[in-house]
């Protein structure tokens, strides 16, 4: 029993009370798709047994519907509903679109925004309790295309994936497979494609006190084809992931987080000659804080240092632009944006290696709480260091709890 | 019959304080013009003019521009009226509504509703300074009527004179748990001002019914809508024509009396054809299943907050037709709405949120597309 109760309050706060936003995961300096150590209604698309915890909500996640990635900057409309129906627990959620997606299909675009990304997703949830474990299963859907009178301008793709879950009294074991991931267009002159394969992500957890220690390991293969690269070439995503957390219920509404973990991340393009690498280390120490300032009020935050922190990349982005590139300058920009801005980037050449640079960062966050909803978003994003009230919120969620 | 006690309370809590504008229409994903099949609102009444007998005794204002520009969102029209009873009747007067005028497309140049054929030109009188008056009465089974008037001209020596006319109709009742309506654009031209014999014809129709089972509506409406546009005098004549064709249903759970989550499924089929006065037609169809949420909660004795998320689920197509076809899905179709409503007794003001810069609440611009109404 005291075990059940460490692990729930490990996991985050009381479920009738807890906040569920990509704002707060930010700024608790968490990742927004894989948030392992602290709970929150973004945990369903890592592992869907979370379904359980989110029962009797709607999630409402404010931004443009466009077809840009979603960052805190211009985040994207997304949001959904969970609701108990009997001993199960059911749910639906619109337009979660993976950005780790987008970034692979970029990779596979000789021509900028030619390869439909991933759109209008649907998920679908279920979830239940059995075997003293929580189970949840989830299913992810998109299909869009354009059809020409002339069919050699015909675009489409296509998405597919299955998200399985299981939460147990001090531990936790989570499967998600990408069954189909495709994206292609006939469009002449530059006819492109993108197959995925199957794509796999595992982990799992144990809770020991309030520590919880996590591995992971995602892995999504393809094959791709554009006009830079007519005969197909194999390319590939993994990333690894070891790392702890430890969480302190302070009493009073106040959560103190560490963490530390390890996180490798490798993207390969096998092109016939000079095949592309890119390699992302990273150790970093997150330590964050939430706490209910009074009834209405929540605050949070967090610092974020890299102990350790390098990316490697050769051939991504040769100095010859045109045949002797392997990519669309706005994909080399992309993996530069999202795996840090670095020398490694910055000049073209066949491989250079070097530190991230400027990794300590900090973010903060509030959430305004009237009773069973919540108004949830980043703070502080518009103006560095500068506290707003023209934008007092950015990245706004919104959730009710009914 | 529990069920119905609890949820004709809520209906009754939510009307005696109801809300009622276009903002809080946008913010829970439903139509702002006519309002909404299975979430009540006085804008209903513009949909099912027997409403006037669920709303009555208040005053009902929408902040916005006086322009000749659609009315739309993020530039909203100038309108408002007032609503009252009168033993078992009720009546009403409303100004500005210009739902279904569609002044954009008397602007020179303007496209149809395929967007391939011209169906304006300038100096078209717009239709403008409208005038809907109400009238219903319960006896058991609620009625109502809605006539709509507009009438505007401009003469300049030298030129033929520019003149607009409207004249609608709407009927309606509800009984029990069955609604039906009828709303009529029995004419709306423009004539001349751009040339000798120039004409913009817009009429319009919509048909409407739904049906209470419980906490579930039942719904359907068929909207058909065409514009005329001729030149000049001798000129052929080009039409453009749309036919919305939507059935659906919806359940509200009732979560308190001042909190309720609603989900809606819905087809809608979307068919527009814009014919030439020579040449081929150009046709636009789109077929969705778009899916709602809603919610809408008292978040405390002076606010009220809403939001909803929809998307287009499993069917989602548009195409278009001419000499050839081109079929494709609607990117982006996710969307998310906000609002609030800002109680101070009797009187509301609505509006909407996080529309300014996506994503954020905005303190400099708190509220777009505002509504005030009292209750008296």
């Amino acid at each position: 029993m005291k075990k059940t109760l460490i692990a729930a309050s490990l996991l985050g706060l009381a479920s009738g009370s807890a906040f569920a936003s990509k704002a707060r995961l930010t700024a608790l300096g968490q990742n927004t798709d894989d948030n392992f150590y602290v709970k929150d209604s973004r945990s369903v698309f890592y592992n869907a047994a979370y379904v359980n915890h989110f029962a009797n909500m709607m999630i409402t996640e404010w931004g443009a519907d466009s077809s840009s990635l979603d960052t805190s900057g211009s985040p994207k409309a997304e949001g959904g509903a969970f609701k108990t129906a009997g001993n199960m627990t059911y749910g639906v959620y619109f337009g979660n679109e993976s950005n780790t997606g987008a970034l692979v299909r970029l990779a596979a675009e000789s021509t900028d925004n030619d390869l439909l990304k991933a759109d209008n997703v649907l998920n679908l949830f279920v979830a239940g309790d059995a075997w003293n474990m929580k189970w949840g299963a989830g299913f992810l859907y998109s299909n869009n295309k354009e059809e020409y009178a002339t069919p050699t301008n015909d675009k489409e793709e296509s998405n597919m994936a299955v998200r399985l879950g299981a939460i147990g009294s001090n531990w936790e074991g989570f499967a998600n497979v990408s069954l189909k991931g495709e994206s292609k267009t006939k469009e002449s002159p530059n006819p492109q494609e993108f197959n995925g394969d199957l794509g796999l992500h595992v982990g799992g957890a144990y809770l020991m006190g309030d520590n919880k220690f996590v591995v992971s390991y995602k892995t999504l293969s393809w094959k791709q084809k554009n006009a830079l690269h007519t005969t197909e070439v194999e390319g590939s995503y993994s990333l690894i992931h070891a790392g702890f957390g430890n969480t302190k219920d302070l009493g009073s509404g106040t959560t103190i987080l560490t963490q530390l973990y390890y996180e490798g991340t490798t993207v390969e393009g096998k092109f016939t000659s000079n095949p592309a690498e890119l390699k992302h280390m990273v150790v970093p120490v997150t330590v964050g804080f939430e706490t209910k300032a009074n009834d209405w009020l929540t605050w949070r935050g967090s610092v974020k240092h890299n102990l350790l922190g390098t990316v490697e990349q050769k051939n991504i982005l040769r100095a010859t632009a045109g045949a002797d590139q392997n990519v669309t300058n706005t994909f080399a920009g992309t993996l530069a944006n999202v795996f840090g801005t670095d020398a490694a980037f910055d000049t073209a050449g066949s491989t250079k290696k070097g530190t991230l640079t400027n990794k300590t960062t900090v973010a903060g966050g509030a959430s305004l709480v009237f009773g069973k909803m919540s108004v949830d978003g980043s703070i502080g994003t518009t103006t560095t260091g500068g506290l707003n009230f023209n934008t007092l919120l950015t990245r706004v969620g919104v959730n009710y709890w009914f | 019959m529990k069920k119905q006690i609890v949820i004709a309370t809520g209906l009754a809590v939510l009307s005696t304080s109801a809300y009622a504008t276009k903002a809080r229409m946008d913010a829970l994903g439903q139509d702002s013009d006519q309002g909404s099949f299975y979430i009540q609102d006085t804008r209903n009444i513009f949909r099912n003019a027997a409403h006037v007998n669920t709303f009555k005794n208040y005053v009902a204002t929408e902040w916005g521009t006086s322009n000749n520009d659609d009315d739309s969102t993020t530039a909203p029209h100038a309108e408002g009226g007032f609503f009252r009873e009168m033993g078992s009747f009720a009546y009403g007067v409303y100004f500005g509504n210009e739902a279904g005028a569609n002044n954009d497309r008397r602007d020179g140049g303007s496209l149809g509703y395929a967007g391939a054929v011209t169906v304006g030109a300038a100096n078209f009188v717009y239709h403008d300074n409208a005038l809907d008056l109400f009238f219903g009465g319960d006896m058991g089974v609620q009625w109502g009527a809605r006539l709509h008037y507009a009438s505007n001209n401009n003469e300049v020596s030298g030129s033929p004179k520019a003149e607009q006319s409207a004249l609608g109709l709407g009927l309606g009742i509800v009984m029990g748990d069955l609604e039906a309506s009828a709303n009529l654009g029995l004419s709306d031209e423009s004539k001349e001002g751009a040339a000798a014999g120039a004409k913009f014809d817009n009429t319009g129709m919509d048909v409407n019914l739904s049906y209470g089972l419980g906490d579930m509506t039942v719904f359907a409406g068929y909207d058909a809508d065409t514009i005329k546009y001729v030149s000049g005098t001798g000129a052929a004549e080009v039409k453009s024509e749309r036919t919305t064709l939507e059935a659906g249903v919806a359940k509200t759970h009732e979560v308190s009396s001042t909190a309720r989550v609603t989900a809606a499924l819905s087809y809608k089929n979307v068919k527009s054809t814009d014919t030439p006065a020579t040449g081929t037609a150009t046709e636009v169809t789109t077929n969705q299943l778009p899916l709602w949420l809603t919610y809408e909660a008292e978040a405390n004795s002076w606010l009220t907050l809403r939001g909803s998320v929809g998307q287009a689920v499993i069917v989602n197509t548009e195409e278009t037709k001419t000499a050839t076809t081109d079929k494709k899905t609607q990117p982006n179709q996710t969307a998310v709405n906000a609002g609030a409503t800002l109680s101070f007794g009797k009187l509301k003001v609505d509006g909407s949120i996080g529309t300014t810069t996506a994503g954020r609440l905005n303190l400099d611009t708190v509220m777009t597309r505002v509504g005030v109404h009292y209750w008296f």
